[in-house]
């Protein structure tokens, strides 16, 4: 009954990763995916006709933003959020929870829900799981989420363990407080901190409820990488193979080719249009800060390779006269990024279906670290599923 | 070279053609009157090529001014075709110009042997060596002589003289180093005309530029454009404007910048005014407001329409950032065959506007232009059906009766 297929059209015969066709109610995805982030019913500078030229299949809107403006009821009124900003594919929101703690100072957890005083109007207001739910409701997303009780991922301690617990709970809330299954999706989401049982217990919880997909929390805050894909690859492993799972705010280049190797479908981050503003374009070595006076006669464009707009067009050299100036680069340096973005996860999908993605972990990590001095955790992750980066016999 | 044909002349108002543009495809040819693509650098502002293309009516002249080009020109200059192909802007004349009609000009700040423009890098002091230098970068396919166009209603006649023996003395100079460049060899230099509100002087600075070799007039010195050139009347210098288009040649094209509002480019038309340029809407989008002026001959606007012009604080627009729009469903602009107005709502736009987010102005711009470059071509097919002094009458219409338009005479003449 759910409005969620999921077919697994290949799969690594060495790591966790997949390549699956996600069919939701306005689009069929393909993943594992990035979804980027726009945030207030639009992604920085870009058209939804131009996102849907760069492939871009699914994306993110917020919903502790909408909420507020323009509102639910008005986004309702006006036939959903794909209607207000004439977005004609997939659709996610967020449950509001994680920018409440993030953005409101003054809030608190309770059973009932987050506590927290409006920052518009100084009252005390409450976002339970049935308000957030309905909220996403009016708003409309191919997928919504569940309210959670978010701690830091650095907390250690009983209050880990009540978030874990009251999640779970939350998760029931939000189930029967969801009016329209039959058209949006509701993922729970796996919490439990850096702690493996608490993880553990969690996602066992979690598999439990019959819920379209799950996604893997809280662990897009400051902790270290090398918790993170311990974290990932546990759950992953608990979690059902015929379900999407969504690793939530992880998206630099390194981390999404690890942790889909790790078994993760779905991916989201502000960086890649957050980074543009600030002129930085991505490639596959890195990135390039196009303020920086070497690119003043720098003819070439930021990558030889994309197929983008910007780079059909533009030398570093033209972009880096206007970066920062003039607001319609920061269009242009979003449309790289995201062009960027959409073309790293078709390698990757076509490196799977073709079974040779282990090779193209190989050849990415030699790109982007040509002296070959890999994140350690990088490393450790990558040997757990079956790719051996510093083993020079392993072709 | 750049010529100027003209097919048509009504009262004073001409209908021309631009040819021999060489950087174009050779068939195509130009319609005067016509209005340029403000660019910044030779980027227009908020709105990325791809989208740029969707207007319909987009001229395919680009207005380039000297303060937007301080990073450019020497990069500029490793190209063959200059700006064109350093800014990727191949299927565009490029008009390379001293002063930005959206910019403030400074006041008192130019003096003997320089001009000071205001950009981003603050202000600048350009000699006509580093003038031409940076046009011999650019290499565009028109450019403007070095002028002092520092004048205002305000200006005196010892400052406004001033300016006019400067700007010729420029001309001068500019033509001297354009003859010897290799680089400009396929460019059209156009003499500016100077002397504010003072007749004599007009029609001094005129009959002398024209003595000179130029491909064209600029009129500038009204006023120091940006945000107060929108209180600047046409009405107020027609007649100027008449004396001196009187000591030009016909058969080269006249410009003049700034000029705003859609009462006031016919104004200039009137007067004889070949090429505008795109402040105006500019202008409007970089306040959150829409043009909504009504210049369909056919088409009467509707009621709902009518009054938010005349509620609206501008004429001609209405302001998006009014929370009236909040759940307003209906488009920008109800019968806009614009991009925007196909796809979006007034209550969109104000979100977007409300959240400061950057779409905003990319999805007024985009309308802005396509409403403006429609208004230009209605004035061509008005020239043409002989029925301009309709189009006058329906705008002049829709401007709101203050105290200086009711004392105004209301007719063409
Ligand atoms: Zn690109
Ligand atoms: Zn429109």
């Amino acid at each position: 009954r759910s409005a969620l297929s999921l077919k697994i059209v290949s799969e690594c015969s060495v790591t966790k990763a997949r390549c699956c066709k996600m069919t939701l109610p306005h689009h069929t995805v393909d993943t594992p995916v990035f979804m980027p982030v726009g945030t207030q019913g639009t992604l920085k500078g870009i058209t939804p006709e131009q996102l849907e030229e760069l492939d871009c299949q699914i994306m993110l809107g917020n919903t502790y933003h909408l909420g507020h403006r323009p509102g639910p009821k008005l986004i309702n009124e006006i036939g959903g959020l794909h209607n207000f900003m004439q977005w004609k594919r997939c659709l996610l929101t967020d449950s509001g929870g994680f920018q409440m703690v993030s953005l409101v100072k003054l809030s608190e957890m309770t059973e009932e829900g987050v506590k927290f005083v409006s920052p518009h109007d100084n009252s005390v207001m409450m976002l339970t799981p049935e308000k957030s739910i309905e909220i996403q409701n009016d708003i409309g997303a191919d997928i919504i989420m569940q309210l959670d009780d978010v701690v830091s991922s650095t907390t250690t301690g009983s209050r880990v363990v009540e978030a874990m617990h009251r999640s779970v709970r939350w998760l029931d809330r939000c189930i029967k407080a969801h009016k329209r299954p039959d058209k949006q999706n509701l993922f729970g989401i796996v919490q439990g901190g850096l702690d493996a049982e608490l993880r553990t217990e969690c996602a066992k919880e979690m598999v439990k409820r019959d819920v379209p997909g799950f996604a893997i929390g809280g662990l897009s805050g400051g902790e270290e990488k090398y918790h993170l894909w311990r974290m990932v690859t546990l759950s992953t492993d608990i979690l059902p193979k015929h379900k999407p799972r969504y690793l939530m705010g992880v998206g630099f280049a390194v981390d999404l080719v690890v942790c889909v190797a790790l078994g993760c479908d779905m991916f989201d981050c502000v960086y890649p249009t957050r980074t543009a503003r600030f002129g930085r374009a991505l490639v596959r070595s890195g990135q390039l800060q196009l303020k920086n006076q070497r690119y003043v006669a720098d003819m070439r464009p930021i990558d030889a390779d994309c197929k983008c707009l910007t780079c059909r067009n533009y030398t570093r050299a033209f972009l880096h006269s206007i970066v920062t100036h003039e607001s319609v680069s920061c269009s242009l340096v979003s449309l790289h990024n995201i062009a960027f973005q959409m073309k790293l996860m078709s390698d990757i999908r076509q490196s799977i279906r073709e079974d040779r993605f282990p090779q193209f972990i190989r050849d990415f990590f030699l790109e982007m670290y040509p002296t070959k001095k890999y994140p350690e955790w990088a490393v450790d992750a990558l040997d757990s599923v079956g790719v051996h980066l510093n083993d020079e016999f392993i072709q | 070279m750049m010529r100027f044909i003209l097919s048509k002349v009504t009262g004073g108002a001409r209908l021309g053609l631009l040819t021999e543009l060489q950087s174009l495809s050779s068939s195509t040819t130009i319609e005067t009157p016509m209005c340029m693509v403000y660019t910044r650098g030779g980027i227009a502002p908020f709105v990325t090529k791809d989208l740029l293309a969707k207007i319909a009516n987009l001229p395919k002249v680009a207005h380039v001014p000297l303060n937007t080009l301080t990073r450019h020109h020497e990069t500029a200059a490793k190209f063959e075709n200059g700006l064109k192909d350093f800014a990727a802007m191949h299927d565009f004349i490029v008009y390379s110009c001293v002063q930005d009609s959206t910019e403030q000009m400074p006041v008192f700040q130019n003096d003997k042997t320089t001009i000071a423009v205001w950009g981003r890098a603050g202000k600048q002091k350009v000699t006509v060596d580093e003038y031409m230098r940076i046009q011999e970068s650019v290499k565009p396919d028109w450019y403007q002589a070095l002028c002092d166009s520092d004048a205002n209603k305000d200006s005196s006649k010892k400052r406004l003289r001033k300016g006019v023996e400067r700007t010729l003395n420029y001309l001068d100079e500019c033509l001297e180093k354009h003859n010897k460049s290799e680089r400009l060899k396929a460019s059209a230099l156009f003499g500016v005309l100077e002397g504010g509100f003072q007749r004599q002087d007009r029609v001094f600075s005129a009959k002398e530029t024209a003595k000179r070799p130029v491909a064209g007039f600029c009129i500038e010195g009204f006023d120091n454009f940006g945000p107060s050139a929108e209180h600047f009347q046409v009405s107020d210098i027609k007649h100027l404007i008449k004396d001196l288009v009187m000591e030009l040649p016909a058969d080269k094209p006249r410009m003049m910048p700034g000029v705003m509002t859609p009462d006031n480019v016919l104004e200039a038309v009137n007067a004889g005014i070949d090429i505008f340029d795109t402040a105006y809407p500019y202008f409007a989008t970089s306040r959150g407001c829409a043009l909504v002026f009504n210049y369909s001959l056919e088409n009467e606007s509707s009621e709902e329409n009518k009054m938010s012009i005349k509620e609206s604080p501008k004429p001609f627009q209405i302001d998006l950032n009014d929370d009236r729009y909040t759940g307003d469903f209906s488009p920008v602009l109800e019968g806009c065959t614009c991009y925007v107005c196909q796809r979006y709502t007034k209550a969109y736009v104000h979100h977007l506007l409300v959240t400061t987010e950057l779409l905003a102005s990319i999805l007024l711009m985009i309308h802005n232009f396509h409403h403006y470059f429609g208004f230009f071509e209605e004035i061509r097919q008005s020239l043409k059906a002989e029925r301009l002094d309709r189009l006058y009458t329906k705008i002049h219409a829709q401007r709101p009766k203050t105290e200086s338009s009711v004392t105004k005479d209301n007719d063409l003449g």
